[in-house]
């Protein structure tokens, strides 16, 4: 009798004893310790920062194309001597010289060889100097060359949101909750470079529904080997290391109003608008900071984390003259800590629009700026690509 | 010889199927747009706005619209889903109207088809005040 005592309250110390996990599949945990914690609620200072004192714009190129071609947007962008971008609402892959002038285009939609039902999502590599196209439509990688020529085509058996092409030559598929022989219910399919299937990583329950319109992101960590995972309506970035384990952990504060019933869509079509906070799906981390924009008090928010001191700077902290708001969250990183940013032109317009004293302002301090983007302020032109610098120090 | 008999009932729909396949193929016609983009200047915002877009057939099949998809609800698609035989031409209609914007807008309309240049997307542009 006492014997089963003892192995009971041995049992209970045993558990007591173990360290505070969370987890965001059965596969994966992660220690609180190694979970940054966020303030997003509030400005961090009385004092404005300058945003000039952040960021300092070096170019803004617009992006020309002949007469009867156009872009609606910008929704990823590579540099290798041209620029690479995608204009995903009209479904083309185009190539810019470093002035944005037009030099060619990427494949085309049909059904002939080399052409493609859509496009989901581009890469570059830049070793061998290739492009991938994925199509969902077509469940198949498309491979060019940079000149354009067609290389091969290959089809998958998964239906996926995006990839990436690893520097050690493997393929991860994010499946964003779709479900298929080869994935089963796993969100990301790791494939090597013949397409044969590696693993699945990130398993979700049987019943999480991906029919609606909100998407989670699973995309690399510029200029390392490490990745970044978040779900949709989340309130947490991972950041997943090369063997895709987790390293570590950001979670905003938004102070008790996060999303917390994760896919249960039911109750997200019932909530209160005022308590569905999160982590948009356009984030952009390097080794120093973590960009992107939060769904807040029913508004989007830009901000900046600083990683090291998990400081954070929010539109609430700085000087209001939309610098901030055109910069948004930056597409890629280039040599010499250079970000590349978009806007399009309905985006600025729209700026100008719901905030005309702020638009004035930055028209005052920063007339360089205000006129290259000229060309979209009242047009329908192209959008147009932004190089800057960011200086975010550990007071921020 | 009941076992002889599925066998060939087995390989004869296996036959039938890849040759069905093959024939969607081959049924892929042509067909050509000009232009794919119009812009419809300025409109009011009050006002609903309707371009037409000529698809001529010019293959040797019938073209068959399987759908037309637009990406706004600003944009509403009216065409006849009649096949469209080889020489003829068939109309698609776009009508936009958005009472709550202003500024520029471009709207696209996703026509999948059995032609060669399916999808094919038509894109109309304009600004609404």
């Amino acid at each position: 009798m006492k014997n089963k005592y003892f192995i009971l309250i041995l049992t209970l110390l045993a558990f007591s004893c173990q360290k505070k996990t969370i987890g965001i599949s059965p596969k994966l945990s992660i220690e609180d310790k190694s979970i940054s914690k966020i303030n997003t609620t509030n400005p961090n200072s009385d004092v404005l920062i300058d945003t000039e004192d952040i960021f300092e714009i070096l170019d803004v190129i617009q992006l020309e194309t002949e007469e009867d071609f156009f872009m609606a947007s910008c929704d990823k962008v590579f540099f290798d001597e041209n620029f690479f971008v995608l204009d995903k609402k009209f479904s083309n892959l185009l190539v810019f010289d470093s002035n944005g002038k037009f030099v060619r285009k990427i494949g085309k939609l049909g059904r002939g060889p080399g052409e493609y039902q859509s496009i989901n999502d581009i890469q570059i590599d830049k070793a061998s100097k290739t492009i991938l196209i994925y199509s969902l439509e077509d469940l198949s990688l498309f491979k060019y060359n940079y000149e354009g020529e067609f290389i091969e085509k290959q089809r998958l058996d998964f239906f996926a949101d995006t990839f990436i092409k690893t520097l050690d030559n493997r393929y991860l598929f994010y499946t964003n909750y779709n479900t298929s022989a080869e994935s089963e219910f796993n969100n990301l399919l790791i494939l090597d470079s013949d397409f044969r299937v590696l693993g699945k990583h990130l398993s979700y329950n049987k019943d999480a529904n991906a029919a609606v319109s909100f998407s989670g992101t699973f995309r690399d960590v510029a200029n390392s080997n490490d990745y970044l995972f978040s779900n949709a309506l989340s309130d947490t970035i991972w950041i997943l290391n090369n063997k895709l384990e987790v390293s570590h952990a950001y979670k905003l504060n938004f102070n008790g109003k996060e999303w917390k019933n994760g896919f249960d869509f039911l109750k997200l079509y019932q909530a209160n608008i005022d308590e569905l906070n999160y982590i948009s799906n356009n984030i952009f981390i390097d080794h120093n900071l973590i960009i992107t924009s939060i769904m807040q008090n029913r508004r989007w928010k830009n901000i900046i984390i600083n990683r090291e001191s998990t400081n954070s700077i929010t539109e609430n902290d700085v000087t209001q003259d939309l610098l901030f708001k055109i910069i948004k969250t930056p597409l890629n990183l280039e040599a010499n800590d250079i970000y590349i940013s978009a806007i399009s032109a309905n985006s600025y317009q729209a700026l100008i629009r719901t905030h005309p004293e702020e638009f004035m302002i930055f028209k005052q301090k920063f007339p360089r700026v205000y006129n290259a983007l000229e060309q979209i302020e009242t047009t329908d032109n192209n959008p147009a690509l932004i190089k800057f610098k960011i200086t975010i120090d550990e007071t921020n | 010889m009941k076992r002889i008999k599925l066998y060939v009932l087995i390989a004869a729909t296996l036959l039938l199927c890849s040759c069905t396949k093959n024939n969607n193929e081959k049924n892929l016609t042509q067909i050509r747009v000009a232009p794919t983009h119009q812009n419809l200047g300025r409109i009011s915002k009050e006002n609903r706005a309707t371009v037409d877009f000529i698809i001529h057939n010019i293959g040797n099949y019938p073209l068959k619209i399987n759908e037309i998809k637009t990406d706004c609800h600003c944009t509403v698609v009216n065409f006849n889903k009649k096949d469209v035989l080889p020489g003829d031409s068939t109309k698609v209609s776009l009508e936009y109207f958005n009472k709550s914007y202003t500024g520029y807008f471009q709207q696209i309309a996703n026509i999948t088809s059995n032609a060669k240049q399916s999808p094919l997307l038509l894109v109309i542009r304009g600004l609404a005040e």
